[in-house]
């Protein structure tokens, strides 16, 4: 199946394993920006790691400083495959719309409503460029 | 209940005290231990006024964990003027200025640390930015389990 969700902020199209968070999450605090580890230990994905994974954000609280972590993911390698929000974070893609200024390669990030998240989750989905989400295995 | 434009409330939230309890109860992640490493506290920035009551609660005595007291400069060199600083440093206090332990790698980096804390952003945010699990109390509870280097609890337990 393939859904277009609109593209929040373009980038490098992504597969990966489908990873759907089920509560929302701060990045700073909440994700390791070295591993890419869920690090929020009240977060029901805990544990976790978002790597290479497509992302499906059902939501993000707070922190203002989630654009750096998710920046500094890019940097290092550990970034989402692509991420998937439910509604449009200025705060959270921050971090990619500054990463892409540094001249880093960052993944591609669409909004899709969540309630159509679970078709996705244990699916390989792939992002294209023009925001398509197909599952590819 | 209606709103003053007579509209009706999406939901209404009765707060009971055992959502009250149980939201205070998860803020800890520690299960009963029995020593505590540190104790944290001062997010939000501790005033001069809550450093008055540090002091009353320290009462002199050594401590037996650090506790980190997170503040501004402001609030330091009021502190630093009058030689209250360096009581509260005698005593084991550490004080951190203008950042917190949650932000900057302050304290040491401990595989099963505990850490006790009076604030409910310490509480969030520790376990996941400096891996310690936390148990949260009031700052008179904080200072007693700082002084034995256990967790001590006279208010309600956590």
């Amino acid at each position: 199946m393939s859904a277009a969700p609109e593209i929040l902020v373009p980038g490098r199209t992504g597969q990966g394993e489908a990873l759907v968070l089920t509560a929302p999450i701060s990045f700073w605090g909440g994700v390791d920006p070295k591993t890419g580890r869920i690090a929020d230990v009240r977060h029901p994905q805990h544990g976790e790691i978002i790597s290479g994974r497509v992302l499906f954000l059902p939501g993000t609280i707070g922190s203002s400083s989630a654009s750096a972590v998710l920046m500094e993911l890019v940097h290092n390698g550990r970034a989402p495959a692509a991420l998937v929000l439910h509604e449009p974070d200025a705060i959270l893609l921050l971090g990619l719309i500054v990463a892409r200024e540094m001249g880093w390669e960052t993944p591609i990030a669409v909004q899709l409503a969540r309630n159509v998240f679970e078709t996705y989750r244990g699916s390989t989905v792939n992002v294209a460029g023009d925001g398509a989400l197909t599952i590819a295995g | 209940m209606k709103k003053a434009d007579g509209a009706a409330p999406e939901t209404v939230i009765r707060v009971t005290p055992e959502m009250a309890a149980n939201a205070r109860a998860g803020l800890s992640t520690a299960a009963a231990p029995k020593t505590i490493d540190a104790v944290a506290i001062g997010s939000p920035h501790l005033s001069l006024a809550e450093f008055d009551m540090l002091e009353r609660l320290i009462a002199g005595r050594r401590l037996g964990v650090p506790i980190y007291a997170c503040t501004g400069r402001h609030a330091l060199s009021g502190l630093e003027q009058v030689g209250r600083r360096k009581a509260l440093e005698a005593s084991g206090v550490v004080i951190v200025a203008d950042t917190c332990v949650v932000v900057t790698p302050i304290m040491p980096v401990l595989s099963n640390g505990v850490l006790m804390t009076n604030s409910g952003k310490f509480a969030h945010y520790a376990p996941g930015n400096t891996g310690y699990s936390v148990l949260y109390a009031s700052l008179a509870d904080c200072v007693e389990s700082a002084v034995l280097g256990k967790p001590r609890f006279t208010d309600i337990a956590a």
